[in-house]
């Protein structure tokens, strides 16, 4: 009786029921295919807005910052605003590969991979701005604490300082973790493709992995290892970037809310980042067998979630404005609603809180081009939400007349453009050449991979090592 | 399947036995914490042990709509456990009642229902919020809610168990759940800044809600993990109880006392860093004449202890660590609230807005002791009523055949 319905309430995550060997020719045959003319030009698009934003950047660099729209009182425009926007989309990969295994997430194994790239690439655009925002960004080393003769150390009792730690410990671990998960994989492409360069690059890299069952036994152990020293990583990293603002006394910055306010907001934003790439990748690579609509589904719900948790930020911190009976706190949120940047309160507004109120629908959650647009809508209103915090504390500062606007010049909008482009130029690379799904935790979850549903709980946790030699087979030899 | 009927059963007999004698002992000393140290003692332990259960009763209800949001498979064969301890929920409105009517009287523990308010210029500025009528109302509608809440989630959960193959009642919960979550994270927010925020009317913290959130979730997981593993030594519900259960239940503890921890810290640090005194105001008060040995306490028992506890993947799956584990969350709560309601009402009693005088003694374990018997009581009733199991959950099948 409930194993009847036990199908009704769970959809496959998999469809078709390929065969071990059809997900390998399946993610493979991706690697293996020849370069298409759509793909080359393409990438030479994103490669131009990228090589234009280093132009700007190169700009930016050999004449000062001067040449940004940054002016007194407004020290940060659409530097820090990128630099918050990129770091957060980086964490839904982190949520996605750390949290969700974490909680034996089965769905997670088709987006996992690409996520996680996304993370690291949006990690790296991250660190673009935030260097180039320190005017000379060759002493870039000036930022670690060293020894050094001039007895120079870092502040550390500044949020900057912590910036540092955390964005580096985050791009690492982050590459660490989605390196090892790809290990397994390059391994199986190594055996899988034809050319001999190719076959001594992916055998390179998969550091001669055999598929034994020791490999396996170790590669689980160093997996679950870094699962969970990435999981403090998802609150951690946002949270030291909120204390940026609210470790400052700035009414609109100072709000004992932000750092789970960011951590959510930065879930949000990169969940709405993955949507948006892999509607387009399923469509393109063709992976609807892998990426289905209950993955979809499934996302779009965290969107609503978390959309919902910072619409619950935004109204509190407007309460508590008002409830502080500080005059500085309820006016400069009154300025945020109705002031000079009231246009981008209301951009933030619309897009984050309202838009995703669609998905309350199940017809919504499963209607791509519905979807995409609003995963479009998410990504310009997480945009606008730091553009808003950053603008509006510090364009009227506490005395009159140091009240200003800021508006960028063309140079922060190309570097933004070009950020863009090395994101969008390595997504390209990663989805061509590296297996863009995880093959070998695809496989862990077809159906009769999973001993546990064949007898009773036989109190051996560890299901997944259960499925390995299935794996292994195809992986190693 | 079959029905779990526990209702007769030693351990449900003792529960309500126990129950009945801590509600008896509660108002005894409850009665005598309002001869011997005034009302506003009174109120302020009432106040105590209320929120400490209703705050997790409420949550009880959320961990089950929670399960049903996530369609999660795992809790399916365990979730009735969380659901049977919302029997509290219908009574919260009752036992409000004289915390209202400290508010309207002369000596109430809320500063800001005092006549000197009017003369108070941050306070005019709150008056719009804090007055007592809009406070009764608020209450009211929270008790409301809370109660459509259980009639809801718990409802359709109890519907299943008759209603065999057809799985409407579980559908209506997986599809209602979500609003319901909604209506929790709200009520919950605002109930925790008018009963425990508002005692200090002039301090404000936009993180409060998810800090109340996040204390009562580790408490409600800990009672879990407690009567499950009594349950299971007794060997009732043996067969729907594997040990994956207590694993993840020892995984959602470690988590959630981190997640508190976690948010109890930046609610510290970035009030502590930016040192501005309208909100230092709460930890200088909380880390002077001896209140700062509670704060270190709640350091230790909120975090150190379940962190070190918990940390291994093997003692997840003991049950003399789990238990200790739980305790020491349990314990931890209670420190909390300690800390953030005496310190509070000791400022109106007898100290000044600067500093409060050390409030704690025998008392404060009167209302804990009282609700915690009122919470059993109610929760062993709930047994006596219905399966112990959800039997005819879809679920449920994964929740007894998955491995964590």
């Amino acid at each position: 009786m409930t194993a009847q319905h036990h199908e009704q309430v769970r959809e496959p995550l998999v469809l078709g029921n390929p065969s071990l060997r059809d997900v390998t020719a399946r993610i493979a045959s991706i690697v293996e295919s020849k370069i298409s003319m759509k793909y080359l030009l393409t990438l030479g698009f994103t490669a131009t807005m990228a090589g234009w934003g280093l132009f700007a950047l190169y700009y930016t660099i050999t004449t000062g910052i001067g040449v940004w729209g940054l002016n007194n009182p407004i020290g940060w425009g659409w530097d820090i605003t990128n630099f918050v926007f990129w770091i957060g989309i980086g964490h839904a990969g982190t949520l996605i590969s750390a949290i969700l295994f974490l909680f034996r997430q089965k769905w997670r194994t088709a987006i996992n991979r690409s996520a996680e790239a996304m993370t690291i690439f949006a990690v790296i655009c991250a660190l673009t701005m935030v260097l180039s925002h320190t005017g000379r960004p060759w002493l870039f080393y000036w930022l670690l604490p060293y020894p050094n003769q001039m007895q120079m150390w870092v502040n550390f009792r500044s949020p900057l300082a912590w910036d540092v730690f955390a964005v580096n410990t985050y791009f690492t671990v982050s590459a660490l973790f989605w390196f090892v998960g790809l290990l397994p994989d390059l391994a199986t492409l190594r055996n899988y493709v034809k050319s001999d360069l190719a076959k001594k690059i992916y055998g390179f890299f998969s550091f001669g992995w055999t598929g034994s069952t020791r490999s396996w036994h170790h590669y689980e152990i160093a997996y679950m290892i870094l699962a969970g020293i990435s999981t403090p990583l998802v609150l951690s990293v946002h949270s030291v970037v909120s204390f940026d603002f609210t470790v400052g006394i700035l009414p609109g910055w100072h709000t004992t809310i932000f750092p789970p306010y960011f951590v959510a907001g930065a879930i949000f934003s990169g969940f709405a980042m993955v949507m948006t790439l892999l509607v387009i990748c399923r469509e393109i690579l063709d992976l609807k067998q892998f990426i289905t609509l209950k993955h979809l589904d499934n996302m779009n719900k965290i969107m609503l979630a978390t959309g919902m948790m910072v619409g619950y930020a935004y109204i509190l911190e407007f309460f508590i404005a008002w409830y502080s009976g500080s005059d500085w706190e309820s006016w400069i949120f009154i300025n945020r609603a109705f002031g000079d940047y009231a246009w981008a309160y209301w951009t933030m507004f619309t897009c984050n809180v309202v838009s995703p109120q669609v998905f309350w629908f199940a017809s919504a959650r499963r209607n791509i081009p519905l979807m995409f647009i609003i995963s479009i809508f998410i990504n310009i209103g997480m945009w606008f939400e730091r553009f808003t915090i950053i603008a509006t504390t510090l364009h009227h500062d506490f005395l009159p007349a140091s009240w200003g606007y800021y508006s960028p010049t063309w140079v922060e909008i190309s570097i933004f453009i070009g950020t863009f482009g090395i994101f969008l130029t390595l997504f390209l690379l990663f989805a061509k050449f590296v297996p863009v799904i995880a093959i070998a935790e695809v496989k862990s979850i077809l159906p009769g991979a999973q001993p546990a549903h064949h007898h009773g709980h036989d109190h051996d946790h560890d299901s997944a090592h259960a499925a390995v030699p299935a794996v292994a087979t195809e992986g190693g030899h | 399947m079959a029905h779990v009927d526990l209702g007769s059963t030693p351990l449900i007999a003792s529960m309500q036995k126990i129950g009945l004698a801590l509600i008896g002992v509660g108002a005894i000393g409850l009665g005598a914490a309002y001869a011997l140290h005034g009302q506003e003692r009174f109120f302020a332990d009432y106040l105590l042990g209320f929120w400490y259960f209703a705050g997790i009763s409420v949550t009880m209800v959320f961990f089950s709509a929670l399960q049903y949001l996530a369609r999660a498979g795992w809790s399916a064969s365990i979730r009735r456990i969380a659901e049977n301890f919302t029997g509290f929920v219908p009574y919260i409105g009752i036992a409000l009642i004289p915390i209202v009517i400290n508010m309207l009287g002369h000596h109430s523990i809320y500063e800001w229902s005092h006549e000197s308010a009017a003369s108070d210029p941050i306070l005019i500025k709150k008056a719009a919020y804090l007055n007592p009528t809009f406070f009764i109302v608020r209450l009211g509608l929270y008790a409301l809610l809370w109660i459509g809440m259980v009639k809801y989630i718990v409802g359709n959960s109890v519907k299943q168990d008759t209603a065999g193959s057809d799985i409407t009642p579980t559908k209506r919960n997986w599809k209602r759940s979500a609003p319901w979550v909604l209506v929790f994270a709200i009520t919950i927010t605002f109930a925790s800044f008018d009963l425990l925020m508002s005692l200090e009317p002039h301090w404000f913290s936009t993180i409060w809600g998810v800090y109340a959130f996040a204390g009562h979730f580790a408490a409600s997981l800990a009672i879990i993990t407690l009567t499950l593993i009594a349950l299971y030594k007794r060997g009732l519900m043996k067969q729907y109880i594997t040990l994956e259960h207590f694993h993840d239940l020892g995984k959602l503890m470690f988590a959630f006392s981190v997640f508190w921890t976690y948010i109890a810290f930046s609610q510290y640090f970035i009030i502590w860093y930016a040192n501005l005194p309208e909100e230092t105001i709460y930890f200088d008060v909380r880390t002077s004449n001896g209140w700062e040995l509670f704060g270190l306490l709640l350091v230790l028992f909120h975090f150190v202890l379940p962190f070190i506890l918990l940390l291994r993947q093997d003692v997840k799956r003991k049950m003399a660590v789990l238990t200790v584990a739980a305790i020491v969350i349990l314990i931890s709560h209670f420190i909390d609230l300690v800390w953030i309601i005496m310190p509070a009402v000791s400022k109106v009693v007898g100290g000044t807005h600067m500093s409060a005088n050390m409030m704690f003694g025998w008392s404060e374990f009167t209302g804990v002791v009282f609700f915690a018997g009122v919470f059993l009581f109610l929760a062993a009733k709930n047994y006596q009523k219905r399966s112990a199991v959800a039997v005819n959950d879809p679920l449920l099948n994964e929740s007894l055949e998955y491995s964590s």
